[in-house]
């Protein structure tokens, strides 16, 4: 008797699991006049969540969208450092939301599961004509176009223009010679010569210009990594050489090898730490926000001087928007709403109270903030010769091996060389 | 005999949990460690042991797990007899026992980031870090210790910020089986004229050596398994000298998405935990209990 209450106890609680796990949630249709509902997943910075410049800006964009489209946007919030797998994980349960703000490198793996929808038939050519070339090659894989670019940074030489001035430097430094004179000349005391940052996704980010700079290229057309062959590794070695002089003579502080990304290096700035640093372009928001205005002022920037025989570049990071949602009515809903937020005036409304970078050319020549602002028109100059990171989805395997062998480079672990060929047999064991 | 198997009753919706929450996922890391299972790729097939080939053949995992014993063995030392320690001390003072040990715990209740982050300004390196200010004032050093940016130093950091905050967790353990320790047998020995430490070795540390042996167990499978506060403190850094294995498999898995040999990293991290559980049991019987 036992037992069969047991049994039939155990088979209800089997069977109402069974009947509410149930399988993948089979989305309703959306008829066209209905109120749509979108969700969104982004992290608090993008949204009007954010309790900071940005919060109230947003919140006017997204209620202006909603009441202009019969829209609802839900909202829900991801952390930067989960929204990668969190997003990835739902399109590989094929649960992802209508439409997210992705970082733009993670754009290969989102487009390799196939959730991530085309959207190039309904963003016009003229308005994307108004966009920065590379940001539109970054929203591109394999010829088809998976979103639109938001927002960007550009990574450039940051510089106090008093310390140059008083070590006797008129003009910052132009060339990898003129940097290191000026790093070593203006290395006393407490000061660095310099600041950047030698690890992590922070690290790569700083490397790349250099090396995309002697026309280094991490991938083939093939995809397959290609950093370790004839130009690419003279390249790279190049690059790998001159960070190891300037962490060898201490022009940049022994701990650059533990930040992750520029913004650890804040601290150093503000108190005063350095006289130059490689830096993005969201610091001098930073630089304004947190140093006294007669202290920020000092700072000026300029492009990455240049190594030997190489040419002006710069990098550009940022964020996309990203539809998922195949619904044709929450599809055209979704683009309507990516496009909304990247129209030149809303994404400069959102760019200027983020510290953030407008991604459309005419922005710098019709906003009032980024057509005045001398921080902004010098951005503007350097933007037109960004590269971004390739599109590829081996790409944060590479990043990571080349990071690790300027690591045991740097410590004297291994040559270049041999570090270099290592990172490419990591590449090569992971891609298997 | 209803009543005799009712416990079953009581028992199921906590079964229903582990076996969903606890063997279910296990049984499927053991699964995914063969397959080639990635959140980028749609395909996944099973690929035998070639995950576990990669993991034993690479130099990265060699070094994590040697860099991981290290950091273990160190933190697990100092945390446990400075809980002890702690515990003695506190037992014996009985003014302010409770407002003591309510302050040591607070170091247990601070979330692992903010603790991580907490230390690594403390000890950046130059005249901005705390430590290295205050070893300047006080005349102990001259120049800047470059904390953050010496691996060995580093590591010594990053198992000084874990004692710091596990002693607490440690201490309350001790503090637990010292009052389990009856009073009459300290009196026994005092008339018999032991001295503290006499009373320390024969009394107290046999008699709570089940208490020893559960917080041994307990601290090196949760030092083992640490992730978040080392990766928030160092990122691994600096040269991957602080990238112990959990740091290795979370970038193998959140990093990279390759489900498959981060599972067979979780695999071989679980056998080590067992191997470390079944011979503190061992030592620890043979010392204290045989």
């Amino acid at each position: 008797m036992a037992k069969k209450v047991v049994l039939v106890f155990l088979f209800l609680c089997l069977s109402s699991l069974i009947a509410f796990s149930g399988g993948q949630k089979e989305q309703k249709k959306v008829v066209t006049g209905e109120k749509v509902v979108l969700t969104v997943w982004a992290d608090s910075f993008f949204t009007p969540k954010w309790q900071g410049r940005q919060g109230p800006v947003l919140d006017a964009i997204w209620r202006d969208f909603e009441a202009k489209e019969n829209v609802k946007l839900e909202l829900q919030l991801v952390p930067y450092p989960d929204f990668q797998a969190k997003l990835l994980t739902a399109l590989a349960a094929g649960n992802p939301p209508d439409l997210a703000i992705a970082d733009q490198y993670w754009l290969a793996s989102m487009a390799k599961t196939g959730g991530v929808q085309e959207i190039g038939e309904y963003w016009p050519e003229e308005e994307r004509k108004d966009f920065f070339d590379w940001s539109v090659e970054g929203v591109t894989v394999n010829g088809k176009t998976y979103g639109i670019w938001y927002t960007t940074d550009a990574r450039v030489l940051y510089y106090r223009k008093d310390i140059l001035k008083k070590d006797g430097f008129i003009e910052p430094p132009k060339t990898w010679d003129e940097l290191y004179n000026y790093a070593k000349k203006m290395t006393y005391g407490d000061q660095y010569g310099m600041g950047m940052v030698l690890t992590g996704e922070g690290g790569m980010c700083t490397l790349l210009i250099d090396y995309w700079s002697l026309g280094g290229e991490l991938v083939d057309s093939q995809g397959k990594p290609a950093f370790n062959s004839g130009k690419n590794r003279d390249a790279l070695i190049k690059v790998m050489d001159f960070d190891k002089i300037l962490y060898d003579e201490k022009l940049i502080p022994g701990d650059s090898v533990t930040y992750l990304s520029e913004n650890d290096m804040n601290p150093r700035i503000f108190a005063g730490g350095y006289a130059m640093f490689f830096g993005g372009g969201w610091q001098i928001g930073n630089i304004q926000d947190n140093m006294l205005p007669k202290e920020a002022a000092q700072w000026d920037i300029v492009i990455r001087p240049l190594p030997p025989g190489g040419k002006l570049t710069s990098l550009a990071g940022g964020f996309d928007l990203n539809v998922f949602t195949s619904d044709p009515v929450k599809k055209d809903k979704a683009v309507k709403f990516i496009r909304h937020l990247s129209n030149p005036v809303n994404g400069a409304k959102f760019a200027a109270a983020s510290r953030g970078l407008p991604v459309r050319k005419s922005t710098y020549q019709t906003d009032s903030f980024f057509s005045t602002d001398p921080y902004m028109i010098k951005y503007g100059e350097v933007l037109p010769f960004a590269g971004t990171r390739p599109n590829s989805i081996i790409y944060p395997i590479i990043s990571d091996s080349v990071m690790k062998a300027l690591g045991e480079y740097l410590s004297g672990e291994k040559s270049a060389e041999q570090a270099i060929a290592d990172a490419e047999k990591r590449v090569l064991t992971q891609m298997e | 005999m209803i009543k005799k198997k009712i416990y079953l009753f009581f028992i199921f919706p906590a079964l229903i949990f582990v076996l969903l929450l606890t063997i279910y996922p296990s049984i499927y890391a053991i699964f995914l460690s063969f397959t080639n299972k990635s959140l980028v790729t749609p395909e996944c097939s099973l690929v035998g042991f070639k995950n576990y080939r990669e993991l034993f053949t690479s130099s990265e995992f060699w070094r994590s797990l040697k860099i991981t014993l290290i950091y273990v063995l160190i933190t697990i030392f100092f945390q446990l007899t400075l809980g002890l320690f702690l515990a003695l001390i506190t037992e014996k003072s009985r003014f302010g026992r409770k407002l003591v040990r309510t302050i040591v715990l607070l170091s247990w209740v601070i979330p692992e980031v903010i603790v991580a982050l907490t230390f690594k300004w403390m000890f950046i390196g130059d005249k901005y870090g705390l430590v290295n200010t205050f070893l300047h004032q006080t005349g102990v050093i001259r120049q800047s210790i470059k904390w953050l940016s010496q691996g060995n130093l580093t590591l010594a950091v990053a198992i000084g910020m874990t004692v710091w905050r596990g002693a607490a967790f440690s201490m309350i353990m001790q503090a637990a089986g010292l009052q389990s320790v009856p009073d009459v047998l300290y009196e026994a020995a005092e008339i018999d004229g032991a001295n503290y430490f006499q009373k320390l070795y024969r009394i107290t540390l046999p008699l709570i050596s089940s208490t020893i042996l559960i917080n041994l167990i307990i601290i090196t499978i949760a030092t083992f398994n640490v992730m978040s506060l080392v990766y928030a403190f160092s990122g691994g850094g600096p040269f991957r000298t602080t990238e112990i294995i959990s740091i290795y498999m979370y970038k193998a898995a959140f990093k990279f998405f390759r489900f498959g040999f981060a599972s067979s990293i979780s695999i071989v991290m679980f056998f080590l935990n067992i191997i470390f559980a079944a011979t503190y049991i061992k030592i620890t019987k043979k010392e204290f209990i045989a």
